[in-house]
């Protein structure tokens, strides 16, 4: 899958569709930062239903997941267990940099 | 041909056959007195027969002829040097015509040089801002993580110095978060331009293939993928 937009595109197309798969991009952020940093990834299986879930929603799907605060989208609630992977917070600025 | 001519002046007569008559008998009255005459002229010398009446009007007439026959002569030399200018003239102007149309030619040439020249220069023009374009989109999505990397790495400095400074962890736990974690948009342009080499462990780390991210990623603005999780 190969998609690369010009720049003047992927301005009209963020103008008309605002932001829909940025939970997407912030799911693989939280497998990746969790494989890359020797933590524990547990929710594969999640991940890959938001991932189908993703591909199949809606346009308006994708608006209720970014307006639904308290998690009844099916999507909100699959990206809340991926997030649910995340790393301890807190002092991380004490972390191994020079 | 030597010329003879007979004049008299007779009073005119009603009666035209009587007038004919007493013409003609004027004429023969004038006959005796008939003797040879120079009607020379500069232009032809020659003699001729005439009474004394027609003696002057002969000479009148030679000396006409001799004009008339000067003016045409002058009127050929006038015709023939019109004709001599007219023909330099044609020459003079052909040259010309032949001069201007080696410099419309010559001018032609330096313009399509000059075209050439300014259709190469805009050709160049264009490569250079393609070019520059594609180095400003490889280069935007990294702006942020360089930034953020090389504050953490004067944040690290001022800290191990005690400087007492709020921000600082703020700048640290952002560069830690830059360095350490993951980061699909900017790999998937690394890998994009191959800056990057890791298409494997690309997709071993965000589960996806990084052309399958780049579908993703490439309908987010860049600063979206650095807000936190």
């Amino acid at each position: 899958m190969q998609y690369a937009p010009s720049p003047l595109c992927l301005q009209l197309f963020l103008t008309k569709y605002p932001l829909e798969f940025d939970h997407m991009v912030k799911a693989m952020n939280i497998r990746a930062s969790a494989l890359g940093g020797g933590h524990a990834w547990t929710k594969e299986k999640e991940f890959r239903k938001l991932l189908d879930w993703t591909l199949e929603a809606s346009i308006d799907d994708l608006a209720d997941f970014a307006q639904d605060a308290v998690g009844k989208n099916h999507g909100k609630l699959l990206f809340r267990e991926v997030q649910r992977n995340s790393r301890k917070k807190g002092k991380s600025w004490f972390r191994s940099s020079p | 041909m030597i010329s003879t001519l007979v004049y008299c002046e007779t009073k005119p007569n009603p009666n035209r056959q009587r007038g004919l008559i007493q013409a003609k008998g004027c004429l023969a009255n004038e006959i005796p007195s008939v003797i040879q005459v120079n009607v020379s002229s500069e232009a032809c010398p020659e003699d001729a027969f005439a009474n004394e009446a027609g003696t002057f009007l002969l000479k009148s007439i030679k000396l006409m002829e001799g004009k008339i026959n000067g003016l045409e002569k002058e009127a050929a030399q006038q015709a023939e040097r019109q004709a001599n200018e007219a023909k330099a003239l044609k020459e003079q102007q052909a040259k010309e015509n032949q001069a201007l149309r080696e410099e419309v030619a010559q001018l032609k040439e330096q313009q399509a040089k000059e075209n050439q020249a300014l259709k190469e220069g805009a050709e160049l023009q264009a490569r250079l801002s393609e070019a520059l374009e594609q180095e400003i989109m490889i280069l935007q999505p990294l702006k942020r993580p360089a930034i953020g990397i090389r504050n953490r790495f004067y944040g690290t400095f001022l800290r191990s110095q005690e400087r007492n400074i709020i921000s600082l962890p703020t700048i640290i736990t952002e560069g830690n978060r830059i360095a350490h974690d993951g980061d699909v948009v900017t790999d998937t342009f690394l890998l994009k331009h191959d800056l990057l080499h890791y298409a494997g462990t690309f997709k071993t780390l965000y589960g996806v293939s990084w052309e399958f991210a780049l579908g993703l990623c490439s309908m987010l603005p860049v600063p979206f993928a650095y807000s936190s999780f």
